[in-house]
């Protein structure tokens, strides 16, 4: 209440002077779009890198990651995941596996790509459903240990078991 | 200036401008003056559903991307939140056979900022939902943001190549910022623009009031000329307003003298 009644006053005020509705035609107009080399994606920290090691890190750093974290945007419990694979591979690798869908890394970058099985429920904007899931997957940068990316590997399970 | 002094229109333009800036900001202060702290609410669980404060475009029946200017003030999400918050911009098709079969009931793609449980300042993001059985829903994380960073957010079909590919821009007008995703095999055709604030989790997450400001949408495909094609947004589409996140329109893109696209507003969580 104590916000609606300045509020209202403003914008009462913005009607005053600024007059009524207009209703020109519209006129398309061109918008540049933003010239130069991106930025690659950071992504999230994560897991710690083992320098020296064979790997990385291990498929046992990355469960204890998502026990503590759990998978981000995943609206399950944590508890029930588990790691099926680690693999390290190129982004261009990991482009492959994702039906197209690139990382934002250069093609030769090592990833360390993680799949994993449980239950995954994801949501999306108004008016969907959140959808579940039984197969999801991860990417972190090898040489950061950050996350980049994560999603759903399969279909998502019947309609029944999707509410919106 | 005397009464007897008339304005040419430009000067009546630049007159306006300042005009609603100045009320936007007195508006905002006000708004920001309310964030006194954070509370409860439901949001949360993946069987309710998330909060929403947006609003929403369905008019044109196809929009081939949009456009927001986004001013990202403080926000944030505790390790105790349950959830997440963000300010972003979603291009979605809620109408393709495939999409209404991926598990979600649609396709899209969206970008914004993303505010993490316990992670501080929100990261520019963007992710996508695609018509397939495989790798159909995608998350892009790709680096912490700044309190106050205004940015360009662009999403846009790209009629170069192969069909189903939309990019994506998060960029700042001196390109210290400049972020560039790329949704592949997404075959769909968006019937909606939606922008504003999604809010899942129970307590604790909290954002000073956001601005969207030149809100535009893509009346044709990337080609080769590499522009985006735009008419302005010149109405306030469908609101809503969940409280918490509040949503509300500063300026009505529809009045006379309004910057382009208007001016809208989200705020969170009290």
């Amino acid at each position: 209440m104590r916000a609606t009644i300045p509020a209202a006053f403003i914008f009462g005020a913005a009607l005053a002077v600024a007059g009524c509705h207009h209703h020109e035609a519209q006129k398309t107009i061109p918008v540049s779009l933003p010239q130069g080399t991106p930025q690659h994606p950071h992504g999230l920290p994560a897991l710690a890198v083992h320098s020296g090691a064979t790997q990385p890190f291990t498929a046992a750093d990355v469960s204890g990651y998502l026990a503590a974290h759990n998978l981000p945007l995943n609206g399950a419990d944590p508890g029930q995941l588990h790691v099926d694979s680690l693999d390290f591979i190129t982004a261009k690798q990991a482009q492959d596996r994702l039906q197209g869908e690139p990382t934002g890394l250069d093609d030769n970058e090592k990833v360390g790509f993680v799949t994993l099985s449980g239950t995954f429920i994801f949501s999306g904007p108004p008016k969907t459903h959140s959808a579940t899931f039984s197969k999801a997957y991860a990417i972190f940068v090898a040489s950061t240990g950050r996350l980049i990316m994560d999603g759903s590997v399969e279909s998502a399970k019947t309609d029944g078991a999707n509410p919106r | 200036m005397t009464q007897n002094q008339v304005l040419s229109p430009r000067n009546q333009a630049l007159s306006n401008r300042l005009v609603w800036r100045l009320v936007a900001l007195l508006a905002i202060l006000f708004a920001g003056s309310h964030l006194a702290h954070a509370s409860n609410y439901s949001c949360g669980t993946p069987i309710s559903g998330h909060c929403y404060g947006v609003t929403q475009w369905q008019e044109q029946p196809v929009y081939y991307g949009s456009y927001t200017d986004l001013l990202q003030i403080a926000m944030n999400c505790p390790s105790n939140c349950g959830g997440f918050i963000n300010n972003e911009m979603w291009l979605v098709d809620y109408r393709t056979q495939a999409c209404l079969s991926n598990g979600f009931g649609a396709c899209w793609v969206e970008a914004g900022f993303h505010a993490f449980s316990g992670e501080g300042n929100p990261y520019y993001f963007w992710a996508d939902s695609r018509p397939l059985s495989s790798s159909a829903y995608n998350n892009h994380f790709l680096n912490q943001a700044d309190s106050a960073d205004f940015e360009h957010v662009m999403l846009l079909q790209d009629g170069r190549g192969a069909a189903g590919t939309f990019q994506v821009w998060i960029y700042n007008t001196s390109l210290s910022v400049l972020f560039n995703g790329t949704s592949t095999s997404n075959n769909m055709s968006p019937n909606t623009v939606i922008i504003g604030t999604e809010l899942a989790g129970s307590t604790g997450a909290s954002a000073l009031p956001s601005q969207f400001q030149r809100n535009l949408w893509a009346v044709k495909p990337l080609g080769p000329e590499y522009v985006f094609w735009a008419n302005v947004e010149n109405d306030e589409g469908n609101l809503t307003s969940q409280n918490p996140p509040t949503a509300s329109w500063l300026i009505d893109p529809a009045l006379s003298g309004a910057p382009q696209g208007g001016l809208f507003t989200t705020s969170c969580c009290n």
